[in-house]
């Protein structure tokens, strides 16, 4: 048994030394068994209650405490690597890392390779489960908005110190990219024990994308030559989008303004209302979620699940912009301007670039992938009332694998009050503890959650802030059907 | 006890909560944030990469219409001036001609009176001078047009004819005759232009006789009206003006004339703005090139030929024995003359003189580098020394044109040190306002396929008339040499294995940047010599010549506010 253990705890070390650190948060959530949310993190997980029900269409509560989840993650870097009281006769002013060029090259020695700057938010509109005996259903409807900003650290050299410095003789690998999407989820779940010890569960959703930027291909360097500096550029660029309300017609370089013009026709006065807008089905995507938990015995239980396995299909306003090859600059031939003094030469070269890339505007469908998460975790019942867990968060993005760990003790003091101290490594940052509890009191069920309560206490070291709270109506809660207290 | 621990716990949380929120406060102060940015950005650009090609190069120095490739490529500068044409029109024009008649009592009394009512009077041969130049001696011509006006005036009241014809005016063979109706007793006028004369022939010296002149007779016949007698002062009179004679052909001597023609000049543009050189150019050539129609014997020179150099500032005459001066007794240039054939059109005859380094002083005047050609010239026409010819013709469209062309091979050797460029630039524009200049550098990759040294310098100016602020180079010393091209045994330089690479560099550090942050004109000093100009050695300028030139500039700036 012992050996098993190792094997699994090595084999999770291993997954999660191995990725970077990064992760839209929702870690001490996991565990808090009595919430019904916790399902939208593990299907085969339910809370206690015969009947439970929240979400912003719930009188009175749903305007009170909106049912809200919210998440800034940023790998690169705190607020307070950029901003920060001087020192000496600087000490009554904030400084800007950019004030001086020691505490500049720090902060540009700190960036990653990829560094990520997202956002999350989802409003749950309505979310019910209904446990019957061995087995429950689930429904909910949740809007989800989800932006990430990545670039490389040679693109934020670049606008630091140009390509003249420690770029020179380097491919500068600027990798600039985004995703933005707002849909909206249709989930209907089902969990059932299959015995006394295992317990699965999955949930398909429904998704109506609303609209869509995405940063398909981001690959773009520039080579600056050490001895001649010129140029060898390589892209391989891609955005989709989805816009509502915005035809585009052309892309090309206008000589005029050194840029490329997008011809498009603004239609968002045609958008007949938000309504409309909200309603449109034209994106339809599917996603599911799966989850297990094994009870291995009085200590141990283990959980494994994987959330947002789909994608979303998009058809409406579908453009595809391009950009694509290998194009060298060394420099204008001057054969033809030698004696022509109306020729610019910054013009020259402005246009010597542009024109050797093509842009390519098309339209069409594309297809986007949820961000998918694959949770392992497992906890050990200390007694009754205390149990320790370990979740480990691998959030698949860009192909990439971005994992967190989350070290937990949950606390089931009633039936009516549970909480959860955490402490994770979240975004290259050590230093993040958690809070969460759930208290129930009459038919209302009141929950906040939070992966970083130091991020919300000291917001200028936080690479990551994170909450969750709301309200559910709840109904026939007893202390069953749980994996901990039995 | 436990209110007592509620107390502490609440205290604790209270203290705790004053000093994480000042923790937190210092960090959010947003009025605070200095606005000191240390921004020191360095851009590398790639300006320029280019193949410059000879004509390139030199196009940069003004007008290249002079540069002209022969068939092995050779460059060679060369100018091609139009002295002068001159048509037949402005050479011989024939003056408008005055023919003067009358007929008068002496006359009748001469002719006998009226006998079986008439009577006939007559004047044959009459001579009228043929007016032209004075020493020139007309024996015939074929018109082209002309107009004739007949003015007839009679006061004898008697009805009459009158028959004018001309001997020498004929078209196949048949004389040019008008008879006139006298029908107006007492006062008749008659006046009447003709100018139906094409092709008639007109000959001037009465069939070899004499020169000159031109021929007329008259015949009145006058029939009595009844009277019998005429009034003593009755007459009639007869004026013929022949004008606008424009001839096909002209034969006869046409003097000895003699043309000056004022002095002109002309630039040689590609040395306009060389005052310190030195040159020698190995195989310099003038011609001068008469395409002539004309049927005379004709000898051209210069009253005056000589160069002027901004180098020697002076003005050096062209001397030689081939130089057509008309001081050159030994080699004078006589211009050939077409052959004629009966009414067939004249083809022109090109004579060239051609003049170059052999037994000239040409290669001496072309080691200054001369900017400009003055000239004076003219011609003789018939010159004494030449036997007389009378058999000199000329045709309504003969014409004279002379052409004077210049071909100065690049083959030589030369050192210049006045080569310069002058560029626009604001160091300003280049990162904008925020950000000021603080130290650049200037590389050049140069491949030189050119047989010649370069040694470049610059100027930094705020007002183009203004001293410098600052130079490129600070020590002659550390000015680069980009090496000329290795020139082979046939005084060439092979592109391919050739070419000599170089890659000079510019240091603008700190101390200059701030020397020339008002720079706004760039001025290009370039001292160029041909290779191993020391020895005098020469090289050839061909047209696949080129330079491999690569420029890119490092520039670090500071942001500043």
């Amino acid at each position: 048994m012992q050996k098993i253990i190792r094997n699994i705890i090595f084999i999770l070390a291993c997954i999660f030394a191995s990725h970077l650190l990064l992760a839209q948060q929702n870690n001490s959530l996991y565990y808090l068994n009595n919430v019904q949310q916790t399902n939208q993190l593990n299907p085969s997980i339910t809370n206690n209650c015969k009947f439970s029900i929240g979400g912003i269409i719930m009188p009175v509560t749903g305007q009170i405490l909106p049912p809200l989840y919210f998440n800034y993650s940023n790998n690169a870097f705190s607020y307070k690597n950029i901003i920060y009281p001087g020192e000496g006769s600087q000490s009554d002013s904030l400084q800007i890392v950019f004030g001086n060029l020691s505490d500049a090259e720090k902060f540009l020695k700190q960036l990653k390779e990829v560094n990520y700057l997202a956002f999350e938010t989802n409003i749950d509109i309505i979310q019910a489960t209904l446990n019957l005996n061995n087995q429950a259903f689930s429904f909910s409807i949740t809007d989800k908005i989800l932006t990430r900003f990545y670039y490389g650290e040679d693109f934020i050299k670049f606008i630091y110190e140009l390509n003249g410095n420690s770029l020179l003789g380097t491919d500068a690998k600027f990798n600039i990219g985004t995703e933005f999407s707002y849909y909206r989820e249709y989930g209907f779940g089902y969990q059932r024990s299959i015995n006394e010890k295992l317990q699965v569960g999955g949930r398909a959703k429904l998704l109506f994308g609303k609209a869509n930027v995405y940063t398909k291909n981001n690959e773009f360097s520039w080579y600056t030559d050490e001895t001649d500096f010129a140029y060898d550029f390589n892209t391989n660029l891609e955005v989709n989008m989805s816009i509502p309300g915005i035809t585009m017609n052309d892309i090309s370089y206008s000589d005029s303004s050194h840029a490329f013009v997008v011809d498009n026709e603004n239609n968002i006065s045609e958008v007949d209302s938000l309504a409309s807008y909200i309603t449109n089905n034209k994106n339809l995507g599917f996603a599911i979620d799966l989850g297990g938990t094994y009870i291995l015995n009085d200590e141990f239980t283990f959980y494994a699940s994987i959330i947002d396995l789909g994608y979303i299909n998009w058809k409406s306003n579908a453009y595809n912009i391009s950009n694509t090859g290998n194009f060298q600059f060394d420099g204008v031939d001057i054969a033809e301007v030698l004696n022509d003094d109306s020729v610019n030469l910054t013009d020259q070269i402005m246009d010597t670039i542009f024109n050797a890339t093509t842009v390519e505007l098309k339209t069409g469908d594309y297809k986007t992938f949820l961000p998918t998460k694959i949770y392992l975790g497992t906890t050990y019942r200390l007694n009754e009332k205390i149990a320790f867990g370990g979740l480990i968060r691998t959030e698949i993005f860009q192909r990439k694998m971005h994992s967190s760990l989350t070290l937990s003790m949950n606390n089931y003091f009633s039936r009516k009050f549970q909480t959860s101290v955490s402490y994770s490594i979240i975004n290259n940052s050590y230093f993040n503890f958690g809070f969460g509890f759930v208290y129930n009191t009459g038919p209302f069920q009141f929950y906040i959650v939070n992966d970083n309560i130091t991020g919300m206490i000291f917001p200028q070291t936080a690479r990551n802030i994170n909450f969750r709270f709301g309200i559910n109506w709840v109904f026939g809660c007893g202390v069953t059907n749980t994996t901990l207290i039995e | 006890m436990k209110k007592r621990n509620t107390y502490r716990l609440f205290l604790g949380i209270l203290i705790s909560s004053l000093i994480l929120n000042a923790c937190v406060k210092n960090y959010f102060e947003f009025d605070k944030i200095s606005t000191e940015i240390e921004w020191n950005p360095s851009l590398a650009v790639p300006l320029i990469n280019s193949s410059l090609g000879i004509n390139d190069i030199l196009r940069d120095t003004g007008e290249t219409s002079f540069l002209q490739i022969d068939s092995t490529n050779l460059f060679s500068i060369t100018y091609s001036q139009d002295l002068f044409s001159q048509t037949a029109d402005e050479f011989i024009e024939i003056q408008d001609q005055n023919y003067y008649e009358a007929f008068s009592e002496i006359d009748y009394n001469l002719a006998g009176g009226f006998n079986n009512d008439s009577v006939v009077m007559t004047k044959d041969n009459v001579r009228f001078p043929f007016s032209v130049a004075v020493t020139q001696v007309i024996d015939s011509m074929f018109i082209e047009s002309a107009v004739m006006r007949i003015q007839v005036n009679s006061s004898f009241n008697h009805r009459g004819k009158l028959v004018i014809s001309f001997p020498s005016m004929r078209l196949n063979g048949v004389p040019f005759q008008q008879v006139i109706d006298i029908n107006t007793p007492g006062n008749f006028n008659y006046d009447q232009n003709f100018d139906q004369f094409e092709n008639y022939f007109v000959d001037l010296s009465n069939f070899g006789i004499t020169f000159n002149s031109f021929f007329v007779n008259y015949e009145l016949t006058l029939y009595d009206s009844g009277s019998g007698t005429i009034g003593a002062s009755d007459e009639t009179t007869i004026d013929i003006d022949f004008t606008d004679i424009e001839y096909k052909y002209m034969f006869g001597f046409f003097g000895n004339m003699e043309e000056i023609f004022p002095s002109d000049s002309f630039a040689i543009s590609v040395f306009e703005n060389i005052s310190e050189a030195e040159a020698g150019l190995s195989d310099p050539k003038f011609s001068i090139s008469v395409d002539n129609s004309f049927g005379i014997p004709i000898r051209f020179g210069f009253e005056n030929f000589s160069s002027y150099s901004n180098i020697t500032q002076v003005y050096t005459d062209f001397e030689g024995d081939s130089i057509p001066t008309f001081e050159n007794d030994i080699a004078p240039f006589y211009i050939s003359s077409p052959d004629y054939e009966y009414l067939q059109p004249i083809t022109s005859i090109l004579s060239q003189r051609t003049f170059s380094n052999v037994g000239t002083n040409i290669v001496e005047i072309f080691s200054t580098l001369p900017r400009l050609i003055t000239y004076q010239f003219g011609y003789i026409l018939n010159p004494e020394e030449l036997p007389v010819d009378q058999n000199n013709f000329i045709a309504g469209d003969s014409r004279m044109d002379v052409t004077f062309d210049m071909e100065i091979p690049l083959f030589g050797y030369a050192q210049y040190a006045g080569l310069r460029d002058t560029f626009a630039i604001d160091f300003s524009s280049i990162f904008g306002d925020y950000v000021e200049i603080q130290s650049g550098l200037i590389r050049f990759e140069i491949q030189n396929g050119l047989p010649v040294d370069v040694l470049l310098q610059g100027y930094f100016l705020e007002n183009l008339n203004d001293a410098p602020l600052d130079s490129l180079f600070n020590q002659e010393s550390d000015r680069e040499l980009i090496t000329a091209g290795e020139v082979d045994a046939n005084f060439r330089v092979d592109q391919e294995t050739g070419k000599t690479s170089s890659i000079p560099e510019i240091i603008l550090d700190k101390d200059k940047m701030d020397r020339i942050e008002d720079t706004r004109h760039l001025i290009l000093w370039f001292n160029v010599r041909t290779t191993d100009y020391e020895n005098e050695t020469a090289v050839k300028f061909y047209s696949d010549y080129s330079v491999d030139l690569k420029m890119g500039i490092q520039i670090e700036g500071q942001l500043k506010f």
